[in-house]
């Protein structure tokens, strides 16, 4: 503290200090916190008192419905009275009629059975029987209301009591929610020992390549992709798997597949694209922590298990990979994380055809359905399995954080 | 000690256009402990991994024994290297560093880490088996390399200037435990060094190598005594250096004719009269006349500058043009105090003519 004041002075330690402790208050805490408490608070949209509130306004506007048609009836009956009847065969129009179908289908959805419903008499009854059965649905319904609405209001007191910090945004979560957060983690798990597989050759015969001028073709061979906005690389899959994409149109040259004729492989209606196209999003993000590992070994020790009359396999599961083992926790860790955090992967490679991703159900309770609470459960839910990802790494290769910073 | 033989049959290496390592015959005998001496980049070191197996010679075979071993790996050679870092395992323990030729043989664990211990022991490292590398000391990181290079029992050990990192009284207690060991053990030592002092203490024989050549391969003294050529003179050891022509051969020496005098010396190149010359005396060889009045060769110099070296007097003196390099015994005060101009000279038996060359300081 004394030594960055002189340093940088009073004035920038200061700036420094108070930039950095907004951060980690205002960026870091302060929405973690937010996040934390929302996952704990259960607020049931959907859930019985609103659908009994939902049910007793429908009532009322029921009612507000049936009068409305009561009233055009009895003008229509005394029309009728004073035309003499040419109306009678239902030929005009009854005013009640635009509402019927929306009516109807509202309340086959949502009214709950064992309400009353309101059933509408077919439109070649006379005015009188209309008039009739909708003067009993009314009564029905307005004796109905009473009940509904005390109902409603007793649940809502139960909400209001009950309101605080609980489990049941977790306890609540639908059986096929759990089982995409645990194929998400299990496919992010398989993304990340596959790029390890695909990535750890890779990394070693960059490491091991003895000319400068090798070393820098590979590099630039390996950052070029990166190079490119992660989208355009994920909508260059979109190219290669559409119906009509690359690949089918290859399988068709060779034969194999008959595009004119129809015939297409659905490439990107499976997880296993969504998967393969992760691979290829995220593989620097292990390549260069293993390369930077394996780049510091020192090229005497690999020769000098080869003089021992170590095999090329105890060579690399002695020497090479302990050494790289702080690079593969690095990687793994990043390139874990950022499989189970995606988003934009599983939403432009066939978005809606493969399974969801845990991250699409996220999105979609914040964005669509709304619901913060459970979208920060779902959050928490992800943020404690990456968590505990990490620690697991970190055991399993015995490497401390200081190790990793390194 | 047949089977320890190491035997280079017109082995070269060439790396694109340049040749490291001129077409050579070279026999290391069983049992012995051989240096390889050399400035850097004289392809000694290329030599070394040829032997090992980490480089495939361009020409020649190796033979190691009575197994012809130019097409294996190193792997599957009996040899067993020493690096110059030494190259040992950081994450390993100390015993499991030594043990790993072993475990690479799939010799079970209780096995291995018996013969860990022996070793440690052999090298004088009791009870630190336990111990991570980095916690040992620069001289107990070079026993437990020798350790983990004995590990594997090899025909021959080769060592890559293992001693270069430490300091210079540890260096003289290491050469001689490495000699001990080379003795208790009956190993072919392969040594190579740019130090002759090195070479010149613990070796039996010393191949002297430049510019991709071997120039002389032969016992200690006679390396000392009587190099080869120009450039083994100037490379072991110190030698005053004079340029001229023959002019006069009587049985076995050789009269030179040189800007600051007429010399006689050894011919040993069997030189004949006006063949380029140049003679080559020993720092310690010269001596001053008011000394000894009997020695032939003789020529006046001037002292320019006086070094202390402890046991003697580095006497830097300038002869015409040339300087001249003079030890004297530092016993009584009259080294202490030579100055101004001295009438020097050395024996003919002290003197080597040889047929003018390159110098190792050129």
């Amino acid at each position: 503290m004394s030594n960055l004041t002189r340093t940088y002075g009073p004035f920038l330690t200061g700036l420094v200090l108070l930039l950095t402790g907004v951060w980690i208050i205002g960026l870091i805490i302060l929405p973690q916190v937010n996040l934390i408490d929302r996952a704990f608070v259960y607020v049931p949209r959907g859930g019985e008192a609103q659908q009994a509130a939902v049910e007793f306004e429908r009532a009322q506007q029921r009612i507000a419905t049936i009068d409305f048609d009561i009233r055009a009836t009895e003008k229509e009956i005394a029309q009728g009275a004073a035309g003499g009847g040419s109306a009678s065969a239902g030929g005009a129009p009854s005013p009640s009629n635009p509402f019927a179908p929306g009516a109807k289908i509202g309340s086959s959805n949502t009214v709950r059975p064992g309400l009353p419903t309101p059933g509408l008499a077919a439109p070649s009854a006379s005015p009188e029987d209309r008039l009739k059965s909708l003067k009993a649905d009314r009564d029905r319904l307005q004796g109905a209301l009473g009940g509904l609405k005390e109902r409603a209001e007793r649940l809502k007191a139960e909400q209001q009591a009950a309101t605080g910090h609980s489990l049941r945004n977790f306890t609540t979560m639908s059986g096929l929610h759990w089982r995409i957060f645990g194929m998400t983690l299990v496919y992010s798990f398989s993304v990340t020992v596959l790029c390890f597989l695909v990535c750890y050759p890779i990394a070693y015969a960059v490491a091991q390549a003895r000319s400068p001028e090798r070393v820098a073709l590979l590099m630039l061979g390996l950052v070029i992709p990166y190079a490119i906005n992660e989208l355009l690389r994920i909508f260059a899959w979109v190219m290669i798997l559409a119906n009509k994409g690359i690949l089918n149109q290859a399988l068709a040259s060779v034969g194999l597949l008959d595009l004119a004729g129809g015939e297409a492989i659905h490439w990107v209606a499976s997880n296993g694209a969504v998967f393969c196209v992760m691979i290829y999003a995220y593989i620097l993000f292990m390549v260069f922590p293993i390369y930077n590992t394996i780049e510091t070994l020192d090229r005497n020790q690999i020769e000098a298990a080869r003089d021992l009359g170590a095999s090329t396999w105890r060579i690399h599961w002695r020497v090479v990979l302990p050494h790289a083992k702080p690079g593969i926790a690095v990687g793994s860790i990043m390139t874990f994380m950022l499989s189970a955090g995606s988003i934009s992967v599983p939403g432009l490679v066939g978005p809606g055809l493969h399974p969801d991703w845990f991250s699409q159900i996220i999105y979609r309770n914040y964005f669509e359905a709304g619901n913060w609470n459970i979208g920060s459960a779902q959050a928490l839910l992800l943020l404690v399995a990456c968590t505990v990802f990490i620690l697991a790494v970190m055991s399993l290769f015995r490497v401390s954080i200081r190790e990793i910073a390194r | 000690m047949q089977g320890n033989e190491v035997a280079l049959q017109g082995v070269s290496m060439r790396f694109g256009d340049f040749v490291a390592v001129h077409p050579t015959d070279l026999t290391i005998r069983g049992g012995e402990f051989f240096s390889i001496l050399g400035p850097s980049g004289c392809g000694k070191t290329t030599i070394l991994r040829m032997i090992s197996g980490f480089l495939r010679p361009s020409t020649g075979r190796i033979r190691i024994g009575d197994g012809d071993v130019t097409d294996l790996g190193p792997n599957r050679r009996p040899t067993a290297l020493i690096f110059q870092n030494l190259a040992l395992f950081p994450l390993m323990t100390v015993w499991e560093n030594v043990a790993f030729g072993l475990e690479a043989r799939g010799v079970p664990k209780a096995e291995r880490r018996r013969r860990a211990e022996e070793l440690l022991e052999l090298v004088a490292l009791p009870g630190q088996a336990d111990k991570m590398p980095a916690a040992l000391s620069g001289g107990q990181r070079q026993r437990v390399a020798v350790a983990r290079a004995l590990a594997v029992e090899p025909a021959v050990l080769l060592l890559d200037e293992p001693l270069s990192a430490l300091d210079l009284k540890l260096r003289q207690h290491m050469r001689a435990e490495l000699k001990a060991i080379q003795r208790k053990t009956g190993i072919t030592f392969v040594y190579i060094t740019h130090d002759q002092g090195e070479a010149l203490t613990m070796s039996d024989r010393i191949a002297v190598m430049n510019q991709g050549r071997i120039e002389q391969v032969a016992a200690t003294e006679e390396i000392y005594n009587r190099p080869a050529t120009p450039f083994v003179a100037t490379f072991v050891g110190e030698h005053n250096v004079f340029r001229g022509r023959v002019v006069g051969v009587e049985n076995g020496h050789a009269q030179v004719e040189t800007p600051v005098g007429r010399f006689l010396g050894i011919n040993k190149d069997g030189l004949a009269e006006h063949d380029e010359a140049m003679i080559f005396v020993r720092p310690e060889r010269i001596a001053l006349v008011g000394d000894r009045p009997e020695i032939g060769n003789q020529l006046d110099a001037a002292v320019e500058r006086r070094d202390l070296e402890g046991p003697f007097v580095n006497v830097f003196m300038r002869a015409g043009d040339r300087s001249v390099v003079m030890h004297l015994t530092n016993v009584g005060d009259a080294a202490g105090r030579l100055d101004g101009a001295q009438r020097i000279g050395f024996a003919a038996e002290d003197a080597l003519v040889l047929r003018a060359g390159q110098l190792a300081s050129e």
